[in-house]
């Protein structure tokens, strides 16, 4: 099952929640009204069973408390995953900390981030959960989060810290975020009824204790009162049971998945394995205490709950099934892991490894002329571009590591921070014609913050010395950083970028590419931009963009008329439409429109995104040989189709 | 019978209607405070490193200025005291009394230091070491980032307290306890710029 495919499923699987959601709130109102019933029988002599205007008043009340109570925590969860970090007690933290264990984990989300194509994810730490936890919340790759307990970052090496980030990234990857976060806020609904029972209970206690004090006249009261809520309470176990079945249902299977999937990323089985062996030894395991750990226990690593009674009622299959699944050796007992631990910690000492320990096994070099071309042609043909997006390997995070280790620290340290990596930014867009150059370094001397000048002069040569292939992790470092910029720094910022790229009076392909993910990634950051509601659901609805985009990407590849017409007429082939279309010149095709025509794919479903992602690739690689320029631009069209594609490895592009 | 259940039952209704907006506008102000919350974080990180570099400049002027003890001395006390402030402000951003003590004591830090900065035009070797050249300019970024993360912050004080004071979000800020924030303001206001002394 491919990216897209995992995706339509799990927007169908809200299917299968809705019934079990359904027959909850069945369960409650036949509960709540019989409770009723007896309750009025007992004080107004109330005659038989039947009252409809009771059952009415009943279904209405029920529904309004539990479609009120799931509206307001799903607006509370729609601002997305860092709304979710915060209610679970997260602490941001900052690209450019100092702190070692801090660092190490950032460097770990970055690498994983880089090679899987999406954005970085902000980074959050749980500081009061002592236990060995982790969870990744979200909307979708575009406003994900991922946050560790302070437990996992002293208590997990590197290895084990990065199998744990990887198992969150496959569930980013795999859609099950969006998911979650519904599953959150419909479940609240059912359980605002558990809870109104605890408060009316305590209530009642405290009133009645007050009560038995004085007088005997309020009994009465008293004892109705404490009925209501131990009824309450009861029947809201009800809507408890039910919450975690649909939420066990949702969640068990996904977590082997994700299991398999770090072992994938990382071909590390250790990594993951050590990381929930060292849970199963402790005595705490993964509990997490904070007091919305009941609603979002389905986003967690491991089980942040005590032990439900029922084992199908668990959000997390069971540690040592886990573990065997990735490590066949293990027995099942946890002493002897615990010696051996002990052993190898006393052996490593305490060496801290902040950046990658292990050796770049699998960069492949850069090969020669056919053996490239070959490579070229096969990385592109449609069918291996679907496969790879949203599964990265073992490979693209070595890759991704090999980027990021060749980017001099000067320019990373510049990035992990909002005002560097604004000079970073516009250092990247910097023409090198020196005329238009003199123009963008003038407008950034009248426009701009007087302190970035100088700061762009110390980057700028750095930034020009930089191979074209690492232009674009930069910016992924820079673009996470500056979401630390105020909002009103950010339309300041903005317009300076705009106004870079029309400087030189025509925008270049990579001065597009990076305008675009600024505005892509930023907007949405800010609240300028809200993700679309899906109006496409077939390729025929969007013909005039796809004509757009494909004449543009043929354009590209700089090569003369008829090949590019070639080329647009591949791609097009990829899409089934069989309108005799034939290619735009350049300046129909330019990129303003261009920026038009990605605005509405992205309101397309996810089956568009394939045919359209597809039918790119075919156009790009019809001439076996891809630029790195093309593949800059094919990794940005990727992104605004929500399809996070990793990095092109060395031999399947060539330096042009 | 009837009635009472219609009157009891648009009483609910209104007040789940006044609890969801209630709730939305409790969450609004919650998200404003995190982002000051935050944006004071990355001022902190800047001015760590700004009082991380202090020390070694002071080392690395002190063989030279031989003379100027008082004045070196004067730094590293600012420095101390201003380090202390920062860890207060970061316990508890925004607060009055843990802003009014950073605001004053980095206003004293930068006022010292220029004047250090000043003294130091007139020991033309000082000038000239490469060490001091280059803790000079890391000082200058720092302080830029510093003003830089200081702007962010205050813009994010500014919506958080304007948020706070309309209506209707005004009748919840008071029960639930958001006070006001405080600017991050350097006090004394001819001693807000940075110092610009070049060591070429």
């Amino acid at each position: 099952m491919d990216f897209f495919e995992h995706q339509e499923a799990a927007r169908k699987k809200s299917a299968i929640l809705t019934v079990y959601f359904s027959l909850a709130i069945l369960c409650i109102i036949a509960a709540i009204y019989c409770v009723a019933v007896i309750l009025l029988g007992y004080f107004d002599d109330f005659g038989g069973f039947w009252h409809p205007e009771l059952l009415a008043w009943v279904i209405g009340m029920t529904l309004l408390v539990i479609f009120g109570g799931s509206l307001i925590k799903m607006h509370t969860l729609s601002k997305g995953g860092e709304a979710v970090a915060q209610m679970l007690g997260g602490r941001k933290v900052h690209p450019g900390t100092t702190d070692n264990l801090e660092k190490r984990l950032v460097n770990v989300v970055e690498e994983m981030a880089i090679a899987s194509g999406i954005p970085i994810p902000a980074v959050y730490i749980l500081d009061s959960e002592k236990a060995i936890n982790a969870f990744a919340a979200g909307l979708g790759t575009h406003d994900a989060v991922v946050a560790v307990t302070s437990g996992t970052l002293a208590k997990l090496n590197r290895d084990e810290l990065q199998g744990v980030v990887a198992h969150e990234f496959s569930h980013i990857l795999n859609g099950d975020m969006r998911l979650n976060i519904r599953l959150m806020g419909l479940v609240y609904g059912i359980l605002v009824i558990a809870f109104i029972g605890w408060q009316t209970l305590r209530l009642a206690a405290r009133s009645g204790r007050r009560v038995s004090r004085n007088s005997k006249g309020g009994g009465g009261a008293a004892i109705a009162f404490f009925a209501m809520g131990i009824s309450l309470t009861i029947i809201g176990y009800i809507g408890v049971f039910f919450g975690k079945l649909i939420k066990s249902a949702v969640s068990r299977q996904r977590e082997f998945l994700a299991d398999a999937s770090a072992v994938q990323f990382t071909r590390n089985p250790a990594g993951i394995a050590g990381a929930l062996k060292k849970i199963g030894m402790e005595a705490n395991g993964s509990r997490v205490h904070n007091v919305h750990a009941e609603e979002a226990g389905h986003l967690f690593f491991g089980n942040a709950l005590s032990n439900a009674w029922l084992s199908a009622l668990s959000t997390h299959p069971p540690i040592a099934e886990r573990i065997k699944r990735i490590d066949a050796s293990f027995d099942g007992s946890f002493e002897k892991v615990a010696s051996q631990k002990a052993q190898s910690q006393k052996s490593q000492g305490k060496k801290l490894s902040v950046e990658g320990s292990k050796p770049l096994a699998g960069a492949a070099a850069m090969g020669g002329g056919a053996g490239l071309a070959a490579l070229a042609g096969e990385a592109l043909a449609p069918e291996n571009v679907i496969e790879r997006v949203g599964a990265p390997s073992f490979d693209h995070v070595a890759r991704a590591r090999q980027l990021i280790d060749a980017i001099p620290k000067r320019l990373k340290d510049a990035a992990h921070e909002p005002f560097g990596a604004m000079a970073v930014i516009y250092c990247l867009l910097l023409n090198e014609e020196s005329e238009a150059r003199t123009i963008q370094l003038n407008h950034i001397n009248t426009h701009a913050d007087p302190a970035v000048r100088p700061e762009v002069g110390t980057l700028a040569p750095l930034v020009q010395d930089l191979g074209k292939e690492y232009c674009l992790p930069l910016a992924d470092i820079a673009l996470n950083a500056l979401r630390g910029l105020s909002p009103e720094q950010y339309g300041v910022f903005k317009e300076i970028v705009s106004s870079l790229c029309l400087a030189d009076k025509k925008i270049g392909l990579f001065e597009f590419a990076l305008q675009r993910l600024v505005v892509q990634r930023l907007d949405s950051f800010f609240g300028l931009k809200s993700k679309p509601r899906i109006r496409y659901f077939a390729v025929d609805q969007l013909q005039v963009e796809v004509h757009l985009l494909l004449s543009a990407l043929a354009h590209q590849s700089g090569q003369d008329e008829t090949l590019a017409q070639q080329a647009f007429a591949t791609g097009l082939q990829m899409t089934g439409m069989d309108y005799a279309l034939s290619i735009l010149p350049p300046e129909k095709a330019n990129f303003a429109r261009l920026n038009k025509a990605l605005d509405r794919f992205e309101a397309a479903s996810p089956a568009v995104h394939k045919t359209i992602l597809a039918a790119c690739a075919a156009c790009i690689g019809a001439d076996k040989k891809v630029s790195i320029g093309e593949a800059e631009l094919f990794r940005v069209v990727a992104e605004v189709l929500d399809s996070p594609i990793p990095p092109f490895l060395p031999g399947e592009f060539q330096k042009v | 019978m009837g009635a009472a259940l219609v009157v009891l039952g648009v009483l609910l209704f209104l007040i789940i209607v006044v609890a969801v907006y209630g709730v939305a506008i409790y969450n609004r102000l919650v998200r404003l405070k995190n982002r000051y919350e935050n944006a004071f974080a990355q001022i902190d990180v800047q001015l760590n490193r700004r009082y991380d570099l202090i020390p070694n400049l002071v080392e690395t002027a002190r063989a030279y200025l031989k003379h100027e003890r008082e004045t070196l001395e004067a730094v590293i006390a600012a420095r101390n005291t201003a380090l202390a402030a920062s860890k207060k402000a970061a316990a508890d951003p925004g607060s009055p009394e843990a802003m009014k003590g950073l605001n004053q004591a980095e206003g004293q830090l930068t006022g010292v230091m220029s004047r250090l900065l000043a003294v130091a035009e007139n020991y033309p070797d000082l000038k000239a070491n490469q060490t001091m050249a280059q803790l000079m300019e890391e000082l200058t970024s720092t302080e830029n980032k510093v003003a830089f993360a200081r702007q962010a912050y205050n813009d994010s004080v500014m919506t958080y307290n304007t948020g706070r004071q309309t209506f209707p979000d005004n009748l919840l800020a008071g029960p639930f306890g958001f006070k006001e924030a405080v600017y991050f303001e350097i006090e004394d206001k001819a001693k807000r710029e940075a110092p610009k002394v070049s060591f070429a």
